[in-house]
C-alpha cells in the first residue's frame, strides 16, 4: 500500500517528538517507570500466594500459619502496591502537565513572535484550538498512553512468563487466541480510524452549517427560508447520525471482541487445563493461578489498543504544532532605534504606496507630509480612505516600503519594530482591553506606573471620577466576569493607557468615536497641554478634533485630496468644509 | 457553603425535572431502550456465570467428583436422595453422591454433623468407589477410563464456556450498537428541534447571543446529552444489576464470608466522599482557571496589535506563563488526591482478597468450605469492584449532562416570535404607512421619535441620514424583526398593520437587501435562489437585471461557482450584485434596501447603478441611500436625524432648501467635486 506512506511517516515524526518530550523529563520517567515495575511485581505476586495457600488447601498441607501469613502477605502487597501507585501516578502525571505546560507557554511565545499577517489569516478558533485540544491529546498520551503501553507489556510479559514457568505446554495452548486478537486490532484500528475521521468532518460540516444559519439568520429571516433551510441543516445532521452509527458498527466489536477471546483463553485453560490437572501433568494450585494471569491478560489487550489510539491521535497533534513552530514568518527585524535624547518624534512620509497582500489595489497611493518633533498631524476621510492603515504603518504593524515612511529621518522599514513601538504610544480604533484590572489594563502603558500616574492619564482622558466611582475602583475587574464598561468608557482607557506611555509619539486612531463632540473637544483641550512636547497624530471622522493641529490631511481612496491647516482648508471648497459645516448642523 | 448545597441539590432535581423530557427525544423507540436494558441485565448475567463454570469445572471435573457421606439416619438419606441432582449410591455404610451436586443447605448440615468426608472420591466403571491414592494404585487402563468421563465433563463445560463468551458478544455488541443509534437519534432530533427553535425566535435573541454561544449549543452540548444514553442510562442499569448479582451469588456462596467483606463498605464510603468533595471544590478551581486561561490567550491573539504597539509581548508571556503554572499547581492537587484515591480503592480490593484467603483457607482446613468456593470467592470479588468503578466515573457524565440539558432547555423555553394574527392580504399595490412610530431598543434610549410617512405603491422612497440616525432600524421593523411597542405607533402594510400579517407571508412580500452583505458556502446558485425552486427562465431574467450574468461568466463553473462565507473571492461590488439578483429572484412586491457603503471599482459602480434602477422598476421601494442616483431619483427623500425626520421632499425641493441634506449631499456624494477642488 504505498498511498500509505507519507502519512505514516508523519505519524512517526510526531511520535519521535512525543518520545522527546518524555526524554526531557528522564529523571522524572524513570523513577515513574520504576514505581510501576514495583507495582507490577507486587500485582503478580498475588496469584503466587494465593496458589501457594490454595495447593496447601488442595494438598491438605495447609496449616494455620500458611494460610494467616499467606492472608498477611497479601495485606502487605495491597499497602505496598498502594504506596507505589501512588508514587508513579505523581511521577507521570506531573511530568504530562509540566509537559503540558511547557508546550502551551512555547505555543503562545512562538506565536507571539509572528507579524500581525499571521494574525489575519489564522483564525483565532484554529489557535485556541491548538493550545487546548492539541496540546491535551499530547498530554494524554505522555501521561496514560506510555503508561498504559508500558503497564500493558509487563503485565502481558511476566503473566505469559509466568504461565510459561507453570506449565509451557498449557500456557502455549492458552494463549493461542492471541495473535487472532493482534489480528482483529490491525484490521479495525485503521477501520475505526477512518471512520471516526469521517465522523468528525461531517460533525465540522454541521457545525459550520449551523454557525452560518445563525450568523446569516437575519438575511433567512428576510427571505422567510426557515423551512429550506431546516431541511438543508436537516441533511448535515442526518449525515452526522449516519457517520456517527457507522463509526459505531466497527467501534462497538472491538471492547466485546476483546472479552470473547479473553474469555477462550478460559475456555481453553478449562478443557486443556483441567485435562493436564487429571493427568497429573499440572497441579490444581498451577490451574487456579491460570485463571487470575488469563484475567491479568484482559488488561493488556485493551490497553493495547487504548495505547494506540491515544499515541496516533497525540502524534496528528503534535504535527499540527510543529506546524506552528514552523511558521517562520517573524517580524521583521532593523536597525535599535537610537533611544532617549535622540528619539524626538519627526514624521515624514515621502511617496508612500502600500498595498496589503493579496489585496487588489493599493491603500495607500502616493502620500506625501512631513510633521516636525513636537508638531501635530490630523487625518481625516471617508470610511475606508486609508486613514487606519497609515496610522498602523507608523508602527510597523504592517510593513512599509522601505524609503518611504521616517522617524526622525530614519527609515521605519529598517527600524527594530520594537524599539520603534516603545518610541510611539498607540490607540487603536477598535478599543481593546484585557479581561483583567483596570490598573492592570493601565500598566500596558507602563509598567510600574504609580496610582497617581494612573489617576492623572485617567483625569486627563475624563475617565478618573467614573472609575472611583467603581466599587474597587483602579482594581475593577473588566471583562464576563468583572463589568462590561460602554463604548466611550473603553475608548477613554484605551486614551489614558496610551497617555501613561512615556513615548515621543502619540498615534489616536478615531480614539474618541463613541464619546459626544462636547467631551471630545474637552478631553483634547485638555490633552494638548499634556502631550505638548510630543508629536501628535490624530484619525478621526470628526473635523471638531483635527481643527487645531499643525496639519490636516484629507485621505479619499488612499490618496492625499487635501492637504492644509484648518483655515487653508476652510477657506476652499471641498470636502473638509463640508464636513465640518454639516457636522455642525448636526450638532444643533 | 450553603449556596453551594443549594446548587448541587438543583443538580439533581434538575435531573428528576428534565429526564421525562430527554427520555421524549426517544419517544417512538423506547422499546429498544427497555430492550437494551433488559438485554445488558442478562449479560450480566451471563457474565456472572462465567466464573461459575470455572468453579464447576474445578469440583466436578477436576477434583474427584463424589464425596461420601456416612450416615445410617434414614430421614436423612431421604432427604440426600430427594435433594441431590445426581444420583446417590450405596456401597456399604456409606453413600456417595455427587459433590458438585449437593445443595449448600444440606452439605453444610452434613459438614456440621460430621457426617461428610473430606476425602473426595472417583467412581470405577464397576460401580465402586475409590480415592485419589487408592486410584493411583489401579494399572492404568483402567485409571484412563475413569478419567475420561472427568475430561469429557470438561470438554462440555468448556464448549458451554465458549458458548456463553459467544452469545457475550453477540449480547453486548446489540446492547452498545442499540444505545447508540438510540442516543444519536436522540441528539439528532434535539438538533433539529433546536436548530427550528432558533429559526422562530425573536431577531433580538440574536442580538444578545453571540453566534459562538448558540453553536456551542446545538452541537457540543447535545453531544454531551447523548452520552446519558450511550454510557448511563443502560449501564448503569446493568453496573447496579451486576453488583447486586455478585453480592447475591456471594451471600449464596458463604454468607459469613460476604457479610465479613460487606464490612470493608463503610471505609470505602467514607474514602469516596472524601474524594468527592475534595476533588469537587479542585474541579470548581480549575474550571475558573482554564477559563481566565483560555480567555487570556484568546484575547492575546485577538489584541495581538495591541500587545505589539505596547511592545508587552514578553509581559503577556510571563502573565500566560504564571497563569499556567498557577492552573499546573491546581492540577498537582487533583492528581495527588487521585493518586492516594484510585491506588486506596485498588487497596481495598485487595485487602478483600486477603480476607477472603485468610477467613475462607481457614473454613476450608475445617471443612466449613470447598475450595471451589474459594476461588470462586476470588474471581466475584475481582468483578465486584468493576462496576463500583464504573458508577463513579458515570456520575461526572451525568453532572455535565444535566448542565447541558439545563442550558439547551433555557434556549427552547425561550418564547418564539409572534407569529401575527394570521390575516394573508390578497396581492396589494405594496403601500407602506408608517405612523407616529417609536421605538427603543433599551429602554429610556429612543432610537426612532415618532416617526410619520408613507410609501405609496410603486413609489421609492429613499432614507438618508448620519450613522446612528436610525435608518436601518426603520428598515428592521417593517418586516417586524422587533415588534413594536404598545403605543409605539402603527405600521401599515397593503394596510394591514404587520401584527396583523402572517410573519411568513409578509416577509415573503419583501426581498430585504441588507448592508452586511452575507454570503452563503455553496455555489452561487445556492446564494441566488436561497435554496428554492426556481424555474431557469426566472433566473435568467434576474442575473441579467440585476446584472450578475457578465459576472458568473466570468467564473469557473458559472452558477455553479462555490463561494466560501465570507466571499472574499468575490469584491464588495460583486457580492453586492449577488444580494440584488437574489432579491430579483424572489420576485418582491416590495423592496428594501439597505445599500453598501463599501467604495468599488468604477466600473462595478456603473453595473452597481444599472442593476438598482432595473431592481425598483415597477416595485415599491424604501432605499437607505448612500448613492447619488438613488436618492436623486427617489420621489421622495426622508432624512432621519436622531430619530427624527428632520426634512422631507424631493431633491430638488431639499437642496433649495440648503439644509442638512444639500450638507449630506455635497460631502457624502459630491465626492468628484473636491477631487477637482484639489487639482
Amino acid at each position: 500500500m504505498d498511498y500509505d506512506g507519507p502519512p505514516e511517516c508523519a505519524v512517526k515524526k510526531g511520535v519521535r517528538d512525543i518520545l522527546a518530550i518524555l526524554w526531557r523529563h528522564r529523571a522524572r520517567a524513570a523513577l515513574g517507570i520504576l514505581c510501576l515495575l514495583v507495582v507490577d511485581g507486587a500485582q503478580l505476586a498475588i496469584p503466587l500466594v494465593v496458589r501457594h495457600v490454595v495447593d496447601g488447601l488442595a494438598r491438605g498441607a495447609a496449616t494455620r500459619g500458611i494460610i494467616l501469613r499467606g492472608s498477611f502477605l497479601l495485606l502487605l502487597l495491597a499497602l505496598v502496591i498502594a504506596l507505589f501507585r501512588f508514587l508513579w501516578r505523581h511521577f507521570f502525571f506531573s511530568l504530562a502537565r509540566q509537559a503540558e505546560l511547557d508546550l502551551r507557554n512555547r505555543i503562545l511565545d512562538h506565536a507571539l513572535t509572528l507579524s500581525t499577517r499571521f494574525f489575519q489569516r489564522t483564525r483565532t478558533g484554529e489557535f485556541l484550538a491548538l493550545a487546548s485540544n492539541d496540546v491535551e491529546s499530547v498530554r494524554q498520551a505522555l501521561a496514560m498512553g506510555f503508561v498504559a503501553g508500558f503497564d500493558a507489556s509487563v503485565y502481558a510479559l511476566v503473566a505469559i512468563g509466568a504461565m510459561l514457568f507453570l506449565d509451557p505446554v498449557l500456557a502455549l495452548w492458552t494463549i493461542l487466541p492471541l495473535p487472532f486478537l493482534a489480528g482483529l486490532m490491525a484490521v479495525s484500528l485503521k477501520a475505526i480510524y477512518d471512520r471516526w475521521d469521517a465522523v468528525q468532518a461531517s460533525f465540522e460540516a454541521l457545525t459550520e452549517k449551523t454557525r452560518e444559519s445563525v450568523a446569516g439568520m437575519r438575511v433567512l429571516r428576510a427571505y422567510d427560508r426557515g423551512h429550506s433551510d431546516l431541511a438543508d441543516f436537516e441533511r448535515y445532521n442526518a449525515d452526522v447520525f449516519a457517520k456517527t452509527l457507522k463509526y459505531v458498527r466497527v467501534d462497538a466489536v472491538f471492547h466485546p471482541a476483546v472479552l470473547l477471546l479473553a474469555g477462550s483463553c478460559v475456555a481453553i485453560l478449562l478443557a486443556v487445563g483441567g485435562g493436564r490437572v487429571l493427568s497429573g501433568n499440572t497441579s490444581v494450585g498451577s490451574f487456579v493461578a491460570f485463571a487470575s494471569y488469563l484475567g491479568m491478560l484482559t488488561w493488556p489487550m485493551i490497553a493495547a489498543g487504548w495505547m494506540l489510539s491515544l499515541t496516533q491521535r497525540a502524534a496528528a497533534s503534535m504535527d499540527r504544532i510543529n506546524g506552528l513552530f514552523a511558521e517562520r514568518d517573524a517580524e521583521g527585524s532593523g536597525r535599535p532605534v537610537p533611544s532617549g535624547e535622540g528619539r524626538r518624534g519627526g514624521l515624514e512620509a515621502r511617496g508612500l504606496t502600500f498595498a496589503f497582500p493579496g489585496a487588489g489595489g493599493p491603500a495607500l497611493r502616493d502620500v506625501c507630509f512631513a510633521v516636525s518633533p513636537g508638531g501635530s498631524l490630523g487625518l481625516v476621510g471617508e470610511v475606508g480612505s486609508g486613514k487606519s492603515t497609515l496610522a498602523q504603518l507608523l508602527l510597523r504593524l504592517h510593513e512599509p516600503p522601505e524609503g518611504t515612511l521616517f522617524l526622525d529621518g530614519e527609515d521605519v522599514a529598517g527600524l527594530n519594530p520594537e524599539n520603534l513601538r516603545r518610541a510611539i504610544a498607540y490607540v487603536p480604533q477598535e478599543p481593546f482591553l484585557f479581561s483583567d484590572t483596570i490598573a492592570e489594563n493601565l500598566r500596558l502603558g507602563k509598567e510600574d506606573a504609580t496610582r497617581g500616574e494612573m489617576e492623572e492619564s485617567c483625569r486627563l482622558s475624563a475617565l478618573h471620577e467614573e472609575v472611583a466611582a467603581f466599587p474597587d475602583g483602579y482594581d475593577t475587574l473588566l471583562g464576563e466576569r468583572g463589568i462590561t464598561l460602554s463604548g466611550g468608557q473603553k475608548q477613554r482607557l484605551c486614551l489614558a493607557r496610551a497617555l501613561l506611555k512615556p513615548s515621543s509619539v502619540l498615534v489616536l486612531d478615531d480614539t474618541l468615536s463613541a464619546v459626544d463632540a462636547d467631551t471630545e473637544r474637552r478631553i483634547l483641550a485638555g490633552m494638548a497641554e499634556a502631550v505638548r512636547d510630543r508629536t501628535l497624530v490624530v484619525v478621526s471622522h470628526r473635523m471638531s478634533a483635527v481643527r487645531d493641529l499643525d496639519l490636516i490631511l484629507v485621505l479619499r481612496e488612499g490618496r492625499v485630496v487635501q492637504v492644509g491647516r484648518h483655515d487653508d482648508l476652510m477657506d476652499r471648497e471641498g470636502y473638509y468644509r463640508d464636513m465640518v459645516e454639516l457636522q455642525e448642523m448636526e450638532r444643533e | 457553603m450553603a449556596v453551594r448545597r443549594e446548587e448541587e441539590k438543583l443538580g439533581a432535581f434538575t435531573l428528576v425535572r428534565h429526564g421525562s423530557r430527554i427520555m421524549g427525544y426517544v419517544r417512538g423507540r423506547a422499546w429498544l431502550l427497555w430492550v437494551c436494558m433488559a438485554v445488558s441485565v442478562v449479560q450480566a448475567g451471563v457474565e456472572l456465570s462465567l466464573p461459575l463454570l470455572v468453579r464447576r469445572g474445578l469440583d466436578a471435573h477436576i477434583l474427584p467428583p463424589y464425596a461420601a457421606v456416612r450416615t445410617d439416619d434414614e430421614g436423612l438419606l431421604l432427604r440426600l436422595r430427594r435433594e441431590a441432582k445426581g444420583a446417590t449410591e450405596e456401597v456399604g455404610e456409606a453413600t456417595f453422591v455427587e459433590a458438585a451436586d449437593l445443595p449448600r443447605a444440606l452439605s453444610e448440615e452434613l459438614k456440621v454433623r460430621g457426617l461428610l468426608t473430606a476425602e473426595r472420591y472417583h467412581r470405577l466403571p464397576s460401580g465402586a468407589f475409590v480415592s485419589e491414592a487408592e486410584l493411583g494404585a489401579l494399572d492404568p487402563e483402567a485409571r484412563k477410563e475413569v478419567l475420561q468421563g472427568q475430561r469429557e465433563g470438561l470438554l462440555l463445560l468448556a464448549v458451554l464456556y465458549a458458548g456463553l463468551l459467544v452469545a457475550n458478544f453477540f449480547l453486548s455488541y446489540g446492547v452498545t450498537y442499540g444505545l447508540n443509534d438510540l442516543g444519536q437519534r436522540a441528539v439528532a432530533s434535539m438538533r433539529r428541534e433546536l436548530f427550528a427553535h432558533l429559526h422562530r425566535l425573536p431577531v433580538r435573541f440574536f442580538d444578545e447571543n453571540p453566534v459562538g454561544r448558540l453553536v456551542t449549543r446545538l452541537t457540543n452540548d447535545t453531544a454531551a446529552l447523548s452520552e446519558l444514553f450511550t454510557s448511563v442510562v443502560a449501564t448503569a442499569v446493568s453496573d447496579v444489576a451486576l453488583f447486586a448479582g455478585i453480592l447475591a451469588v456471594l451471600f449464596s456462596l458463604d454468607a459469613g464470608l460476604a457479610a465479613r467483606l460487606l464490612l470493608l463498605a463503610p471505609p470505602l464510603f467514607l474514602l469516596a466522599l472524601w474524594f468527592k468533595s475534595r476533588s469537587q471544590r479542585i474541579y470548581r478551581e480549575l474550571r475558573v482557571q482554564l477559563a481566565r486561561l483560555n480567555t487570556f490567550l484568546q484575547e492575546a491573539v485577538q489584541g495581538v496589535s495591541v500587545l505589539k504597539a505596547f511592545t508587552a509581548e514578553a509581559r503577556a508571556s510571563k502573565r500566560f506563563h504564571d497563569l499556567g503554572a498557577e492552573n499546573y499547581r491546581t492540577q498537582m492537587r487533583l492528581i495527588y488526591i487521585f493518586a492516594i484515591f484510585r491506588p486506596l480503592i485498588d487497596a481495598f480490593a485487595t485487602a478483600a482478597v486477603a480476607l477472603v484467603v485468610g477467613y475462607a483457607g481457614l473454613q476450608v482446613l475445617g471443612g466449613g468450605a470447598s475450595i471451589g468456593t474459594l476461588v470462586a470467592f476470588l474471581i466475584y470479588l475481582k468483578m465486584l469492584f468493576m462496576p463500583l468503578q464504573d458508577l463513579a466515573e458515570k456520575f461526572n457524565i451525568i453532572q455535565s449532562s444535566v448542565v447541558a440539558s439545563e442550558r439547551l432547555f433555557r434556549i427552547l423555553d425561550t418564547p418564539e416570535e409572534d407569529p401575527g394574527r394570521g390575516v394573508v392580504p390578497g396581492e396589494g399595490g405594496g403601500a407602506i404607512v408608517f405612523e407616529n412610530v417609536s421605538f427603543a431598543y433599551e429602554e429610556g434610549q429612543p432610537v426612532l421619535k415618532n416617526v410619520s410617512f408613507e410609501v405609496p405603491g410603486g413609489s421609492t422612497v429613499a432614507l438618508v441620514g448620519p450613522t446612528g440616525s436610525g435608518k436601518t432600524t426603520l428598515t428592521s421593523l417593517l418586516l417586524r424583526f422587533y415588534p413594536l411597542p404598545e403605543g409605539g405607533g402603527r405600521i401599515l402594510v397593503d394596510d394591514h398593520p404587520v401584527e396583523g400579517w402572517d410573519v411568513h407571508a409578509l416577509r415573503r412580500r419583501f426581498a430585504f437587501v441588507q448592508q452586511d452583505l452575507f454570503l452563503f458556502a455553496g455555489s452561487l446558485r445556492e446564494n441566488v435562489t436561497l435554496r428554492e425552486e426556481v424555474t431557469e427562465d426566472r433566473l435568467n431574467a434576474a442575473l441579467g437585471a440585476s446584472r450578475m450574468g457578465a459576472v458568473v461568466e466570468r467564473l469557473a463553473g458559472g452558477l455553479d461557482f462555490s463561494v466560501n462565507e465570507r466571499g472574499t473571492v468575490l469584491s464588495q461590488g460583486e457580492r453586492q450584485l449577488v444580494s440584488f439578483c437574489r432579491a430579483l429572484v424572489a420576485e418582491p412586491r416590495i423592496l428594501v434596501l439597505d445599500e453598501a457603503t463599501a467604495s468599488v471599482d468604477s466600473k462595478t459602480e456603473s453595473l452597481i447603478q444599472e442593476a438598482l434602477g432595473e431592481l425598483l422598476k415597477g416595485r415599491t421601494a424604501l432605499v437607505v441611500a448612500h448613492r447619488l442616483s438613488t436618492v436623486q431619483d427617489a420621489d421622495q427623500i426622508l432624512v432621519l436625524h436622531k430619530g427624527r425626520i428632520a426634512e422631507r421632499g424631493t431633491h430638488a425641493e431639499l437642496l433649495e432648501s440648503g439644509g442638512l441634506y444639500a450638507h449630506l449631499y455635497h460631502t457624502q456624494f459630491a465626492s468628484p467635486r473636491f477631487e477637482g477642488a484639489e487639482g
